[in-house]
């Protein structure tokens, strides 16, 4: 039997999804379709972040694998376990150290440099489908710039609870054209997008879809003058490990006491944030 | 198996390219095709394949056999092909008019579009211009031995985003630069 080639895809594979990549960097936050492999792990697992990555990935590169803001999740584990397998390449969990950085439903603390390039795995890539099924459809939409839709479900929100209640994936306007799902990142994370140092790639395998945001592109969260994008609110909280308050906390209860508490989401961060304190110690 | 790295590599180097349009990349030249740049040929191993089609502006015969043999990508007529190889050496008009036929998209799959992979003669950079747009962030100035009625065909592709072509430029020296639709470029005069 023939060995397993580097990046576990085949040459043709990755051409598709290289081709695809390029096409996504130069309409930013466009759609672009491609076939899919099917993946060791099951669709919707993250299988589209992990075919770019594999499309993207040579010796020399340094990855990191994130789900939900931990590196050592099953679902991350896995996949840089999958990846480091066929291809030999380093893993680390500190952001600064990678080269790559594949991510599910986070962006990291640490701000992305022009070094690096960041997978996002995505689950539903189109913005306007919970308003419109038909995908024939929303490709018309997003030819037309027909939003509206985008705005409606964001109207309803307003309307119902007086707020928006998209916690994650909260769509994005991209260079002015395109609406976009971020991926299920939460509010707090959509700034970061936008004018980013790095190129953000985005995976949705499930959906067959493959689309980009280059360094230094303009993007905006969906708005309303009268109500505008606000990103979740921690006031008054803090990581109780590490007492940051400028990042996104994890609520949790403990168990014998029953006290809520918050946690630093970005676990490789807060690590970092407390090393750095015992050595000042 | 090295080529899969080469590829790779190659990739990279565009990506990175077409990721902040102006940065000029490196592609190495382990791979020659009579008549092109040996970069070139890099691109073509790294982008072409069955799935895909190409034709070179001036329909050379020998340039189009050798890339089909070393890629297997359809050749077809420069309305429909997605890539369009301009060779160095290349009378001008021949080159107007194949960016001129290229394909642009549409609306509804605006990345059924060319991409344009302009070898370059000259080896002293005939303009210098200023880019701005994503991937830019703020200006980016770049010298460049390309005509006037190029950019001007250029600009006049890619006046309806997001229809238009990307443009890959290879210089004799090696050097790549490359200019995705949403870079708009305007001619710096000294």
């Amino acid at each position: 039997m023939r060995e397993v080639p580097f990046a576990l895809l085949d040459e043709q594979s990755k051409k598709e999804i290289r081709r695809a990549i390029l096409k996504g960097v130069a309409i930013p936050g466009y759609q672009v379709p491609f076939a899919s492999r099917e993946m060791p792990i099951g669709r919707g697992w993250g299988t589209g972040g992990l075919q770019v990555t594999l499309a993207l990935i040579g010796k020399e590169d340094t990855l990191k694998v994130i789900d939900q803001g931990a590196d050592d999740s099953v679902n991350a584990i896995n996949i840089k376990k999958l990846v480091q397998k066929t291809t030999g390449v380093e893993t680390t969990s500190r952001t600064q150290d990678a080269s790559i950085v594949q991510s599910r439903h986070r962006i990291p603390e640490v701000p992305l440099t022009k070094e690096q390039i960041l997978v996002l795995q995505v689950p539903e890539p189109e913005p306007l489908r919970a308003i419109e099924r038909s995908e024939y459809k929303t490709k018309r939409y997003h030819a037309e710039k027909e939003y509206s839709g985008a705005y409606l479900m964001l109207f309803e929100q307003i309307m119902r609870y007086n707020q928006t209640s998209q916690g994650a994936d909260y769509p994005v306007l991209v260079n002015g054209r395109y609406v976009m799902n971020p991926s299920p990142i939460p509010r707090f994370d959509n700034p970061k997008i936008d004018s980013n140092e790095a190129l953000i790639l985005f995976g949705a395998g499930r959906e067959k879809k493959i689309y980009a945001v280059p360094p230094y592109t303009n993007v905006q969260s969906l708005a309303f003058e009268d109500y505008p994008f606000v990103v979740e609110q921690f006031e008054g909280k803090i990581c109780r490990e590490t007492g940051l308050s400028n990042v996104f906390l994890d609520e949790l209860t403990d168990e014998k006491t029953g006290e809520t508490y918050y946690l630093c989401n970005d676990t490789s961060y807060m690590k970092e944030v407390l090393a750095r304190k015992v050595a000042v110690k | 198996m090295e080529t899969v790295h080469y590829t790779q590599r190659a990739f990279r180097t565009l990506l990175n390219c077409f990721a902040r349009p102006g940065t000029a990349g490196k592609l190495e030249n382990n791979y020659t095709v009579n008549g092109l740049y040996a970069e070139t040929a890099t691109i073509c191993m790294s982008l072409l394949d069955g799935e895909v089609s190409f034709q070179t502006a001036n329909k050379h015969r020998e340039i189009n056999q050798s890339v089909h043999a070393i890629t297997g990508c359809q050749i077809k007529s420069l309305e429909q092909a997605d890539f369009i190889i301009i060779p160095h050496g290349t009378e001008q008009q021949q080159l107007l008019k194949a960016i001129e036929l290229a394909k642009v998209g549409d609306l509804i799959d605006p990345q059924k579009s060319a991409t344009i992979i302009i070898e370059l003669d000259e080896i002293a950079p005939t303009i210098t211009a200023q880019l701005t747009g994503p991937g830019i962030k703020t200006v980016e100035h770049i010298e460049l031995a390309v005509g006037k009625e190029l950019l001007a065909l250029r600009t006049s592709k890619n006046k309806e985003f997001p229809l238009g072509i990307d443009c890959i430029f290879i210089e004799r020296s090696g050097r790549v630069i490359a200019l995705p639709r949403t870079t708009s470029m305007s001619e710096v005069t000294n």
